[in-house]
């Protein structure tokens, strides 16, 4: 994720990375804090559910 | 199976590396031969090697790359220091863990990246947004790092300290940094990666100077070969450092 965002963040080609990037450049503030702020929401998304599945996992080993 | 001696098994690995490199520069030079790809989007190991000795010959890259090592320093030594003092307050103290670890562990994976147009309207477009964007790239591994090393120093060696009415400055300074100089020093190891990262993404996207801006500088005027000779050096700088951090670990030990 680090890196898919990044490289859409360097180079233009469509994807969150480049949504805040151009939001930050037309200084829209708040909606490129909304869009930080769902990335980092997505990232802890995705932390607790492969956690979840982790745990399940080794339960079930 | 007998496990051979230990020189021996060390010879073993080395051949093994040797020949993996062989075979990845191998593999490179039959790319650049065969065209399959655009011209010059893999050049020949030699222009790379010709290229590398007039980079290394020129005194801007160096300029360049004071630039880049000032940034992550300085970037590491805040990031490195909030998180020391983050994780040691974690660690320390069950109620703080309680509140910030989980938060701790779930902003650590965020990329970091999208931070980067804050940093600019906060810091401006200089070597300062760069800095914040290293320290918060290291804080997060640092911290958590901390945190667990704080975690694991003997009970008894606490016990000590406090019997002997140690100031908390005493406590953190002669018991809780030497005994979790391990899991900071593997701290400091992965917050400098991803601090060169972080450096590096925000030098390629806005700047005038540094590494970053040289590499993208050079894809930009499709200049393949310095730019694969940038990332040489940076790969080798990049590794003597981590190197040199492990090293250091295992002497101090």
């Amino acid at each position: 994720m680090i890196n898919i965002v990044g490289v859409e963040f360097l180079i233009n080609f469509g994807g969150l990375g480049q949504l805040i990037n151009d939001l930050a450049e037309r200084y829209d503030l708040p909606a490129t804090y909304a869009a930080i702020f769902f990335v980092v929401l997505v990232s802890v998304v995705f932390f607790v559910v492969t956690e979840r599945l982790e745990r399940w996992a080794q339960r079930s080993a | 199976m007998s496990a051979g001696t230990p020189s021996s098994d060390t010879r073993q690995v080395w051949l093994l590396r040797g020949a993996i490199v062989a075979l990845v520069l191998l593999g490179w030079e039959a790319l650049a031969a065969s065209g399959w790809l655009f011209r010059d989007v893999v050049p020949s190991l030699a222009a790379i090697a010709r290229a590398l000795v007039r980079l290394l010959g020129n005194p801007e890259f160096y300029t360049n790359l004071a630039a880049t090592a000032g940034e992550i320093g300085v970037g590491l030594a805040i990031g490195g220091v909030c998180g020391l003092a983050a994780g040691i307050a974690i660690g320390a103290n069950r109620f703080v863990a309680g509140a910030y670890e989980a938060l701790l562990h779930y902003l650590g994976p965020t990329p970091k990246i999208i931070f980067f147009p804050v940093m600019i309207m906060w810091f401006g477009v200089g070597a300062g947004s760069k800095m914040a964007m290293a320290a918060i790239s290291c804080f997060f591994p640092i911290a958590i790092s901390a945190a667990a090393g704080m975690r694991g120093i003997d009970r008894v060696l606490i016990r000590v300290g406090r019997s002997f009415r140690a100031r908390p400055w005493q406590m953190v300074t002669k018991i809780y940094l030497p005994a979790m100089r391990a899991p900071v020093l593997t701290g400091v190891r992965l917050g400098l990666g991803v601090a060169i990262i972080g450096t590096l993404l925000a030098e390629t996207k806005l700047s005038n100077r540094g590494i970053g801006f040289l590499i993208i500088q050079a894809y930009s005027t499709f200049d393949m070969p310095r730019m694969y000779a940038l990332l040489i050096v940076l790969f080798v700088l990049a590794i003597g450092l981590n190197t040199l951090i492990g090293r250091f670990g295992r002497h101090s030990r």
